[in-house]
């Protein structure tokens, strides 16, 4: 079982990363903004691909919508995912905009039965064009969405059993909803089925605090905290096949020798984790 | 759920007047949307503080993205300053002679 542990890709860390190649098992590049627009961008990823496992994480489809996904954004994903042939390719359960009205980020679903079947027809048309089905990410929230009749899990299991679209778990999104919504995230994550979770995410992120009370924030911008870390292991014990883990940083970059220590405490925790799941079987 | 309904979510989350007029008369601006009463009914018990949250971290992430529209645009147009000075060197960009008659 080899376990692949990675990060995202950043301008900023292009050199570094290189630079460190052979503790950087896969990168994670978002394309909006650069990939999906420009050809002379889409050269170099295909290059950085052939050089490096690659995997493409788009945030403005906006899937998990009751209105169809527009099928010129689904084609330039088909085209992009065409030319670099990644190792995978992923999007979010949130819906980016509305009514005409762009969001300019995710935001979590109402979680109904309409918008499971509304979120896994769009997983549909995702993959009759591009050819494969994205594997979908968990999204943090600091509301908690209007209009819900299930719970997250439920939602999550649901819209998983009723498409083949594979999971990206975000470990630190689930965190921050257990967070501010008061459940039990390792509980959560026993009920989503094992088989169905292909890639997991880590990030960090902060307290923001109100009159009513504080909600964590999924901002990118710290370190990965410790419960993240047990989740890992813990996800390492419950999935029996080899994952993705890629490490999400999008700012406030730390000197890399400290975001390179963070992927070997995440290779540590899935190490323990496997090793848990040896002792069980 | 219904499209207006997250249409009518998305002008909550990106228009601070909207929020305000449906912040003072959930139940009213909620109906005049043209929502279902279950929708209606969500809308009145919307998650407030999480509103105000969630609105702030929208807004944070828009200018976050204007500003990087801003900076490639500048990227972009620097990307001729060498071409414009080169040419500007040659001759080619100095205004037309007249021809003596």
């Amino acid at each position: 079982m080899a376990d692949r542990v990675g990060l995202t890709w950043h301008p900023q860390l292009a050199a570094a990363i290189l630079a460190a190649r052979e503790r950087i098992d896969i990168v994670e590049v978002i394309p909006e903004g650069t990939f999906l627009e420009s050809r002379k961008s889409q050269r170099a990823l295909r290059t950085l691909a052939r050089a490096m496992p690659v995997s493409i994480h788009g945030v403005s489809l906006g899937l998990a919508s009751t209105t169809p996904v527009e099928q010129w954004r689904l084609d330039q994903f088909a085209r992009l995912v065409d030319s670099v042939q990644p190792a995978s390719w992923s999007e979010h359960l949130a819906f980016v905009r509305a009514g005409g009205v762009e969001l300019g980020h995710l935001a979590a679903p109402p979680r109904t039965a309409s918008t499971i079947d509304a979120t896994a027809a769009n997983l549909e048309r995702a993959a009759r064009t591009v050819g494969t089905y994205p594997m979908v990410e968990n999204v943090a929230t600091i509301i908690d969405p209007p209009g819900c009749r299930i719970d997250e899990q439920t939602w999550i299991c649901e819209l998983l059993s009723t498409s083949r679209a594979d999971l990206l778990l975000d470990l630190h999104n689930l965190y921050a909803n257990a967070r501010n919504f008061g459940f039990d995230a390792a509980e959560v994550l026993k009920r989503i089925p094992s088989e169905r979770i292909k890639s997991i995410h880590l990030a960090g992120g902060a307290p923001v605090h109100t009159p009513a009370g504080e909600r964590w924030l999924d901002d990118h911008l710290h370190d990965v905290p410790d419960p993240v870390y047990r989740l890992l292991e813990l996800v390492g014990q419950l999935v029996p096949h080899a994952l993705d883990v890629v490490l999400e940083r999008d700012g406030a970059f730390p000197p890399f020798t400290q975001i390179l220590m963070q992927l070997d405490r995440a290779r540590a925790a899935l190490t323990k984790g496997r090793a848990r799941q040896r002792l069980a079987s | 759920m219904s499209p207006a309904f997250e249409s009518f979510l998305a002008r909550l989350y990106v228009d601070s007047d909207e929020r305000r007029r449906f912040l003072a008369a959930p139940g009213r601006v909620a109906a005049a949307a043209g929502l279902t009463g279950e929708e209606i009914a969500a809308a009145v018990a919307i998650d407030r503080v999480g509103l105000e949250l969630a609105a702030a971290s929208f807004e944070r992430k828009r200018h976050h993205r204007r500003r990087f529209r801003f900076g490639r645009w500048r990227t972009w147009i620097s990307s001729f300053v060498p071409w414009i000075t080169r040419l500007a060197g040659s001759g080619v960009l100095e205004p037309p002679t007249r021809r003596q008659p």
